[in-house]
């Protein structure tokens, strides 16, 4: 900022809570994906399992999907979080001890969580598997995470709120309430609980919330990242800021009503069935809109993508995030859905979404996010952010693609029958057909964890000037205040 | 219950009464966001972004 009048300055961005995020992304990362690796070597070797109970891949996979999606992608998302709302409002973040906390609170969640299920001790709700003491404190946690949050906001310098928040706002509010809904159980002791609904109900409930933490989690935090992140990396204003916000209030009006698509032919009642493909695909339109926004934004600095990885882990993002969508809004169309579901085509999916999307959005924010939280012009060595780039694209394209040919294969063969109506195929059958796709997918998987590894060594060495404690707070610049400012700006104070 | 709703006459028109409402809401979204009105400060939002620091990398290897 070098228009208006330096006041007196003491206010400084807190940057502390947003390094121990940035910290725990790394690890967490780390930790998810070697669950997942050993997962997909299971699925090759089922020897593998040992005979132990917690080893078992019933056991490890929710681990896995804990550690990547609320422990890796929870910390990165809070950690950008609060680096945004401080950026975009011009204003420290409130109530620091409260920001502490949500920190230590969300990682005693996770210990909890991932020393938990592996025992057995679980709901069996599909990403919702933490028992209802973890269920308590996670709620807790999550509301004061929202308090920080728009407390933030509402002493922030800038009269409108920049767009990224809004997702942010929409995606704490959203996780929250889907959290609280889905969870609703009766305890009967310290490790089991019930829950409230029943049948089918229970089935509706569970996916409504399932395919709400794709949509408000994986999908509308994420994209508050990348409404900040893609812009300052490609140096260009947002395409179209306008745009940005019909996409805003198209996505969260839509998404909310699509989840029936997780159960088609099912018990649940037809209609309901067609009301959540009809809305799948409405939601093509506001997914294929951000995309193309962060997209068109790269418009006139392509050239940044031959000598910065980090605008080359947002661009591929994208593209995924475009793939990812349209396919998922085909694979909700009821008879695409005969063939997919209940196959490896939904893993392929899923895993083209995180590893494609989320994982690769996260990447490239933390890179951007990273040396000016650490207090230095660059990452530590741009030759392992390149690596770490090709190690990613090289491993999703083998996972995404073996297991998009293993589900094809499997649909084919489970519904192939003889001119008697007898099946052609047992189930052996497809599963041994796929072999080489699971050998395919753990070597994807490999590739992926080791640039995990290359990421955690960058980071660790770009921060060594923050671990000998010699880089100083960040001041919030304060320009003059406009006429009639509403809300009234705020006095400068540490 | 949602049987009764399906066969209710009164049902029908509360299907459409929201169709109508949502549509024009999200007209209304579309109207709002263009206003001349609103230009100057979404232009001045957009590139927020970039006053967080101007990296040092980008700015050398420009050609």
């Amino acid at each position: 900022m070098s228009q208006g009048i330096r006041m007196p300055n003491t206010e400084h961005y807190n940057d502390k809570v947003v390094r121990q995020f940035l910290l725990a992304a790394a690890v967490w990362g780390i930790v998810g994906m070697s669950v997942g690796v050993y997962a997909a070597a299971e699925l090759m070797w089922p020897a593998l399992n040992f005979d132990i109970p917690w080893l078992t891949f019933s056991r490890i996979r929710p681990d896995h999907t804990f550690g990547v999606i609320f422990a890796f992608g929870g910390s990165a998302l809070m950690g950008t979080c609060y680096y945004i709302v401080q950026r975009t409002g011009h204003a420290r973040l409130a109530l620091g001890r409260l920001a502490g906390f949500t920190f230590w609170g969300w990682q005693l969640v996770i210990v909890l969580s991932m020393i938990t299920m592996p025992l057995g001790i679980t709901q069996s709700k599909e990403y919702a598997e933490p028992e209802w003491f973890i269920d308590i404190l996670i709620a807790i946690v999550w509301v004061s995470f929202g308090v920080v949050f728009f407390a933030s906001l509402a002493r922030r310098r800038i009269k409108h709120i920049y767009v990224a928040n809004w997702y942010y706002g929409a995606f704490i509010i959203a996780v929250g309430l889907l959290h609280i809904v889905n969870n609703l159980a009766l305890p009967v002791s310290m490790w089991k609980s019930y829950p409230i609904y029943s049948g089918v109900v229970d089935a509706m409930v569970q996916w409504w919330y399932g395919h709400n933490a794709v949509a408000f989690f994986l999908t509308a935090g994420f994209l508050g990242m990348m409404y900040y992140f893609v812009p300052r990396q490609a140096q260009q204003p947002l395409w179209s800021y306008r745009f940005s916000i019909v996409n805003f209030w198209a996505l969260i009006s839509v998404y909310m009503w699509a989840g029936a698509h997780h159960l088609m032919y099912t018990a649940l009642p037809d209609w309901v069935q067609s009301v959540g493909m009809a809305f799948s695909l409405v939601l093509l339109m506001p997914s294929l809109g951000s995309a193309a926004n962060g997209l068109l934004t790269f418009n006139g600095s392509w050239w940044r993508l031959k000598t910065d990885p980090a605008a080359k882990f947002m661009v591929m993002s994208l593209v995924f995030y475009a793939a990812a969508t349209f396919e998922g809004s085909m694979m909700a169309v009821k008879t695409v859905n005969s063939l997919s579901h209940y196959t490896d085509w939904t893993i392929a999916h899923v895993h083209s979404g995180s590893l494609g999307w989320v994982a690769m959005i996260t990447i490239g924010s933390l890179y951007a996010m990273a040396p000016r939280a650490l207090g230095r012009p660059e990452m530590h060595s741009r030759k392992a952010m390149e690596l770490h780039f090709w190690l990613h694209i090289m491993g999703t394209l083998l996972y995404v693609g073996s297991m998009w040919t293993a589900g094809v294969t499997e649909g084919l063969m489970w519904r192939a029958t003889n001119p008697d109506g007898a099946l052609t195929y047992g189930f052996l059958d497809s599963l041994i057909a796929i072999r080489p796709m699971y050998l395919i997918r753990w070597s994807g998987g490999v590739l992926i964890l080791s640039g995990m590894w290359v990421m955690a060594w960058n980071l660790w060495y770009t921060a060594a000037d923050a671990r000998a404690r010699l880089i100083k707070p960040i001041p919030v610049p304060i320009p003059e205040p406009v006429p009639h400012q509403v809300p009234a700006p705020l006095p400068a104070a540490g | 219950m949602i049987a009764l709703m399906m066969v209710s006459p009164i049902w029908g028109h509360v299907v459409g009464v929201f169709t109508v409402l949502t549509m024009a809401s999200f007209i209304g979204i579309w109207i709002w966001a263009w206003r001349k009105h609103h230009k100057s400060s979404f232009d001045r939002l957009a590139r927020l972004p970039l006053e967080d620091d101007v990296d040092a990398i980008a700015k050398e290897d420009r050609p």
